[in-house]
Parts: C-alpha cells; structure tokens; sequence
C-alpha cells in the first residue's frame, strides 16, 4: 500500500502508540479489502457504545486506547447509547452498568469525540457536503450519507470508525470508490408509499432481497417532512436485512449524474404490496416506540402534533410513548412537553423523551417491559434480538 | 506436510496446534468470552475451548462486537494462538492487531478443507506463508 511520509511516521509509532495502532488497523484493513492508498476523511461516527453490546472489555479497551493517548484528528460524533445512561434510569439498572456507560461516554469525550453527539443521525450534527470522505459506523447513518447526500463511506465497525478518527483516514476501497457505486438491478416500487410503517416494511423487504446496489423508482406520498421521517425508517430498514451501504433513490440520490449506466438495461424486479405486507404483523402491546432513527424536534412535532394523534393512539390502547432523540437541551425538553407531552398525559398516555440514548441497544426487559410497537422497520427487527422484547411494525402515525 | 500455501499474516510468527470449524464462527454469541469454549449449538465443536489453539475456519461470521470478545479472551489468555481463514473479515483485523492474535487469511478453501483438528500449523509472518502437517499419535 501507498502510505505519505506522514503516514509511515505514524504507523512506526513516531506520533505516539495510539496513533501507531489506529494506522496499523486502518492500513491492514485496508489491505484485506484491496486498497492501494488511504484517504482523508472530514467526519467519524462511531457506533457500537452500548455497555450491554460490548461489555466491561469493549470499556476497558476503549479506555486503554485513551490512556495511550489516542486522540481523534477529525470531527468525530459518536452512536446514542444504552438507556442506562440516564439518570432517571439508574436505580433500574443499577449503579455498576450506569458507571460502566458512563465510563465508555467519558471516554470518548476525552479523546474528541463531540459531547452533544450521541445519536444514529450524526448528519443532522454536521450535515456532510456531497463527495465528501466519511469514516461512520451506524448501518442507518452509512446508507443516508452515500444514498441521500451523496457523501462517501463504508459500513465500518465501530472500532475501526474510532480507529479512523484517531488516524484521520480511512482506507480507499469499497464505496469510496465510484467504480463500487454503480446500480446493479432496477426496482420499480408498484405502489405510493404514505406512512412511515409502510416505507419500513418496504425497506425491510428490499434489503431481504437485494444483495447488490439497486436503483429504486418509488414514490412517496406526504408532506416534506414527513417524506423525510420515511426515507430515513426505508433507508436504516434496508440496511437491517442487507449488507447495503447505499441504493439510488430515483430523484433523491444527488450523485446520480456520475454513474454512467442504461437503467433500462438492468435486471427488473417490480415490487407489490403484497410483498410487504409480511413484515407488518399485529402484536400486543400499550408501549409505541418512536426514533429509529433518532428523530428531531420538528420532526416530533409532525408527527405528534395534530389532535388526531391522541384518538389513534386511544384506537390502538397505547399507555406510553418512548421517543428517541439526540441530545436536546432543557429548552427544546420542556417546549417539546409543554407542545406535546401536556395533551397526550392529559389523555392517559405517557410521553418519555429519550435523548442520546437508543431503547433497541438496551436491555429492556430490565425496564419493565416485554412488547413494544413501533413504525420503524430497524427497531422492529432488532428489539426481539437485542433488546429482549416482542416488537412489532404498525401502522400508526 | 499436508499443504505450504502463500498467506496474508497479520501479527507474529506462531505454531500450535489445529482446531478445524466446519462451521463459520462469530465471535460474539458462538464463543464463550470467559473460557473461549465454543457455545454455538450448530457448531459440531460446541464445548471445545479455542484457547491456545489455532483455529481454522473458512470464515469468521461478522460482527462489531466481535473485537471485544477477542479483546475478553486475550486478557484472560483464553484467547487462539492465531486465526487461520480463507476470506478476511476486518473486525478479525482490528482485533487481530489490538489483542496481538496472530491472523492469517487468503488460505484457498480446498486447503481449509484438508486440515483436521490437531494438525500442526506453522505460520511464518515474516515470509507470508503458512505450513500444515499432519502428525502420526
């Protein structure tokens, strides 16, 4: 592999250990891959920060990297973690895993990692410009960096995004390069997509049967902000049941221009409704889930906004709302409340805000909870699996 | 010798001896991170620990956290002398240098599927290569 003057003085340990071990996994990796050179990259996202994932070691290894002096070069924004993060939360998951999160958030601050970061949607943060080198982790944050803004990365894990950041580059290979961009197969959505749910299934759908780069013909039927809430539950459901960084999204993708390919020639496959009508299943439960991905507040207020919202969630005899956002200041929490929380409490139906944390990495059960509904496609399939409760996709909202 | 074949390494020179996977791995879920035995009720190696073995499989089954259970196993010298594959799998890679387990992949399949448990491998960093034999009990 090509390295600069710098990069070799780096790899042998001239800058410091913690540089010297970043480089080396960045260039070996980047060697496995087929990478010739590395490159810069202007934003690291690291995912992968929840205490019950990783355990005491994944801390510990963090920390030791810390205690070597790893600093990040690049702006680096970091994945929301466990509930037990929250102060509210500490009595019900108890003092050892409330310190051990604490721990992992501490040290990540300390190495640069931007402390009002702490979501999956690190492009509201810092939104990329279109071509830019990212290094992110966060299947749901790749896949709308390269389909929507037009930015370049790859699936990382998230040790090698935060070995990224310490390095400041990534390696060129896999979708940082054009020729790994181009559409393989054509997808004709025969239907309008007009609820989050549904673009949920339908991204769950499309990432169980594409296993290469589609360009997908689809049209969504709402208003803007709206449309935005259901390309961000599509694009992070496809990335749930395939390996895909990006999909052209017809009129959507900005770097469409570039590719130069026939789309007429591509193999076809026309997609129905009811071909996704599978993944939207009725299950009981009086908890709604909400914010995978994070949602911000204009986007609260879209959704939870209107008087109509109270009579369905009374239709469907939810309890409780959970809502994940990024981190929010008091302000933005009380307006949100006063907004919103105030009419839904007065109608029997709790409203909690979740900020930087994320229930689908969250052991659950331990929260009192055994079902939980919710729009978004991601959330559905991983609750069952990660977060040890029944979770299913309904149409609400 | 059963087979001398070229190699990616990543790590140090190591021998030991063969613990075959007929089965794909993950490192989180099929190993246990406190003893390195195998808890993955597909694999037919269930209840055998990696520790200080050379393990051999076609492929590691991706997972980010998989760095970690590495990380758990080395501290705990539970950890496989080395990790021998056919396709490389970049979490592997990072743990690999992070957990100072010697990795080596780009082994073809059909030699994968030659070695036996308790065959002697022999991984040469410095000349990419790595040797399989086969010893008589």
């Amino acid at each position: 592999m090509y390295l600069t003057m710098w990069e070799e003085k780096a790899l042998n340990g001239e800058f410091g250990e913690a540089l010297a071990l970043a480089m080396k996994v960045i260039v070996k990796v980047g060697e496995a891959l087929g990478a010739d050179r590395l490159i810069t990259i202007s934003h690291a996202h690291v995912s992968g920060i929840s205490v019950h994932n990783i355990g005491v070691e994944g801390v510990e290894l963090i920390e030791s990297i810390a205690r070597k002096g790893g600093k990040v070069r690049v702006y680096t924004t970091a994945n929301p973690c466990s509930l037990a993060y929250l102060q509210k939360l500490r009595n019900v998951y108890g003092e050892e895993i409330y310190s051990l999160q604490h721990r992992l958030v501490e040290a990540l601050i300390a190495m640069g990692v931007d402390a009002k970061s702490f979501t999956c949607t690190p492009y509201v943060l810092r939104r990329p410009s279109m071509g830019e080198h990212l290094a992110w982790s966060e299947s749901s944050a790749v896949i709308y960096a390269n389909s929507v803004i037009g930015a370049r990365s790859n699936r990382e894990a998230g040790f090698i995004a935060l070995m990224a950041a310490i390095s400041g580059r990534t390696y060129y290979a896999g979708l940082h390069d054009d020729e790994n961009r181009i559409p393989q197969l054509l997808i004709d959505v025969e239907f309008r997509v007009n609820s989050i749910a549904l673009a949920s299934a339908l991204g769950l759908y499309l990432g169980a049967i594409c296993s290469e780069i589609p360009f997908i013909r689809i049209r969504f039927d709402a208003p803007s902000m709206l449309r935005q809430i259901m390309i961000k539950s599509m694009l992070a459901s496809i990335a749930t049941t395939s390996d895909l960084g990006m999909v052209y999204l017809d009129g959507i993708t900005p770097d469409i221009h570039r590719i130069r390919i026939d789309i007429q020639s591509l193999e076809r496959i026309s997609v129905d409704m009811n071909d996704v009508k599978n993944y939207m299943e009725s299950c009981h439960a009086n908890v709604l889930f909400i914010g995978c991905p994070h949602l911000t507040v204009s986007e609260i207020k879209t959704l939870l906004g209107s008087e109509t919202v109270v009579h369905q969630l009374k239709a469907l005899n939810i309890e409780k709302i959970l809502i994940a956002t990024p981190k929010l200041t008091e302000n933005f929490e009380s307006e949100l409340y006063r907004s919103i929380g105030v009419r839904l409490v007065k109608h029997g139906i709790e409203f909690e805000l979740l900020p930087g944390v994320c229930p689908v990495v969250s052991d659950l059960r331990k929260a009192g909870l055994s079902a939980v509904m919710t729009i978004h496609g991601k959330a559905a399939h991983y609750m069952p699996r990660v977060a040890g409760v029944k979770a299913c996709l309904v149409n609400v909202l | 010798m059963i087979a001398k074949v070229k190699a990616r390494v990543v790590g140090r020179s190591v021998s030991g001896e063969a613990l075959v996977s007929t089965v794909p791995i993950s490192f989180l879920g099929d190993v246990d991170k406190e003893t390195g035995v195998i808890i993955s009720p597909e694999n037919p190696l269930k209840g055998v620990s990696i520790a200080n073995r050379i393990l051999v499989v076609e492929r590691t089954r991706g997972s980010t956290v998989g760095i970690y259970v590495l990380y758990a196993l080395a501290k705990r010298g539970r950890a496989p002398k080395a990790i021998v594959a056919s396709k490389p799998d970049p979490v592997v890679i990072a743990g690999s240098v992070l957990c100072d387990v010697t990795y080596v992949y780009g082994v073809p399949r059909n030699v994968i599927e030659k070695i036996r448990c308790g065959d002697l491998v022999d991984v040469d960093a410095e000349r990419g290569e790595v040797m399989f034999w086969r010893v008589e009990r």
